[in-house]
């Protein structure tokens, strides 16, 4: 296996996950390097294409680092989803991280971004009409 | 493995908008180019032909694969012996947006290649040279 | 030159059109003039917009949807373009192009969808 700054996005491609009806999840790892993203733009589209999509969680909790042209694609690539009838959140994304991004000058308006994947799921769910109730 | 050369598509229709487009995306595919990068350059290759039709009243496009620093790509030169573009920048920047869309296709193709090169002369006419890598 | 015209179907109050080939110039323009007229003699509260066969969309394929939909809003009719590809969606968004005024959804029955919702009883 070859090492170095490719090797994340060489090895294996971000998944997409089916969790609940209408709701996919993007698990984001590693480096998000310009090849990772146009996978993952391409993935996340190529899906909602086939398969109805209310929601796309893209967490990216996961990642080590990201440069601005890298999180500008990202933007646009949620920008696509919603044309094409997906909302694309991300997760994952503390609010001074975003302030960051914000004033890097990455556009974030109209995005829905949280902390955390509960927070996500919790929009998610409710936004699909789902309740979540513990049983006793 | 086809041989793949030089293209030129003379635009003197409308028609020949959509042939120069089909005719890049065809290169771009055969050169390797992903089904993204295709529809960015046959776009691109769209947005400069009409202008040159209808601005310059026809053009001519030239449709190559390159090879640059050790990388291949593919280029596409639109050229017309029109008027030329009075105020480049206000082009680019979008500004002849309410003149019927120069800047809006102008700017809007800049974003989809890597490279972009536009020479233009009042009175002589227009030459872009756009460039997109593997 | 044959005019080649594109089937506008009527399904209760709204329009829905396919166009499976690609929409130059001359016969967008067409096009568009045949859907406005459309839209008066029916009446229509809506149009679906389908352009799943589309492949490339281009500046001017973008005015003339705007066009559309600014006549049609107009007339009291609201416009939905459903399924865009995704080097469509990707393309669009690249260029900075914005589908003002025009509603956009993921396929033709969500565009009926939105159509329900929208329209002022």
């Amino acid at each position: 296996m070859e090492k170095g700054k490719g090797e994340q996005s060489e090895m294996v491609p971000t998944p997409i996950v089916e969790a609940w009806e209408g709701i996919i999840m993007v698990p984001v790892v590693g480096i998000l390097d310009s090849a990772r993203t146009k996978q993952i733009t391409e993935s996340i589209l190529e899906h909602i294409a086939r398969v109805k999509t209310e929601i796309a969680i893209i967490s990216i909790g996961g990642i080590s680092a990201v440069d601005t042209k890298t999180a500008n694609h990202l933007i646009r690539t949620i920008h696509a989803a919603k044309l094409m009838g997906t909302e694309a959140i991300i997760t994952g994304i503390r609010p001074d991280v975003a302030i960051t991004l914000v004033s890097l000058g990455v556009e974030l308006s109209g995005i829905m971004t949280f902390s955390t994947m509960h927070e996500g799921l919790e929009y998610a769910f409710k936004k699909l009409g789902w309740k979540v109730e513990k049983s006793k | 493995m086809a041989q793949k050369s030089i293209e030129v598509v003379d635009i003197r229709s409308e028609a020949d908008i959509v042939g120069a487009r089909v005719r890049a995306k065809a290169m771009a595919e055969a050169l390797g180019f992903g089904y993204m990068d295709q529809t960015r350059i046959a776009t691109a290759v769209s947005e400069l032909s009409r202008n040159a039709f209808q601005f310059a009243g026809g053009g001519k496009v030239t449709i190559m694969p390159v090879d640059g620093e050790g990388r291949k790509g593919i280029e596409i030169v639109v050229e017309d012996q029109g008027s030329g573009i009075e105020n480049l920048d206000l082009a680019l920047k979008g500004g002849y947006s309410t003149a019927g869309g120069l800047g809006l296709g102008l700017s809007g193709s800049k974003k989809l290649v890597d490279e972009f090169n536009i020479h233009t002369e009042v009175g002589k006419g227009t030459v872009v040279t756009i460039r997109k890598w593997l | 030159m044959e005019r080649v015209s594109i089937p506008i179907l009527k399904t209760g109050d709204y329009l829905i059109t396919s166009p499976q080939v690609a929409l130059h110039d001359k016969m967008a323009v067409q096009f568009k003039d045949d859907i406005l007229r459309r839209i008066v003699e029916t009446k229509a509260k809506g149009l679906v917009f389908d352009i799943s066969a589309i492949d490339i969309v281009d500046s001017f394929l973008v005015r003339q949807i705007g066009e559309i939909a600014i006549a049609a809003n107009i007339m009291g009719a609201q416009v939905v373009v459903v399924g865009l590809r995704p080097e469509v969606a990707m393309t669009l968004v690249e260029m900075g192009f914005s589908l003002k005024g025009v509603h956009t959804a993921r396929d033709l029955e969500k565009g009926l969808e939105v159509l329900g919702k929208t329209r002022k009883s």
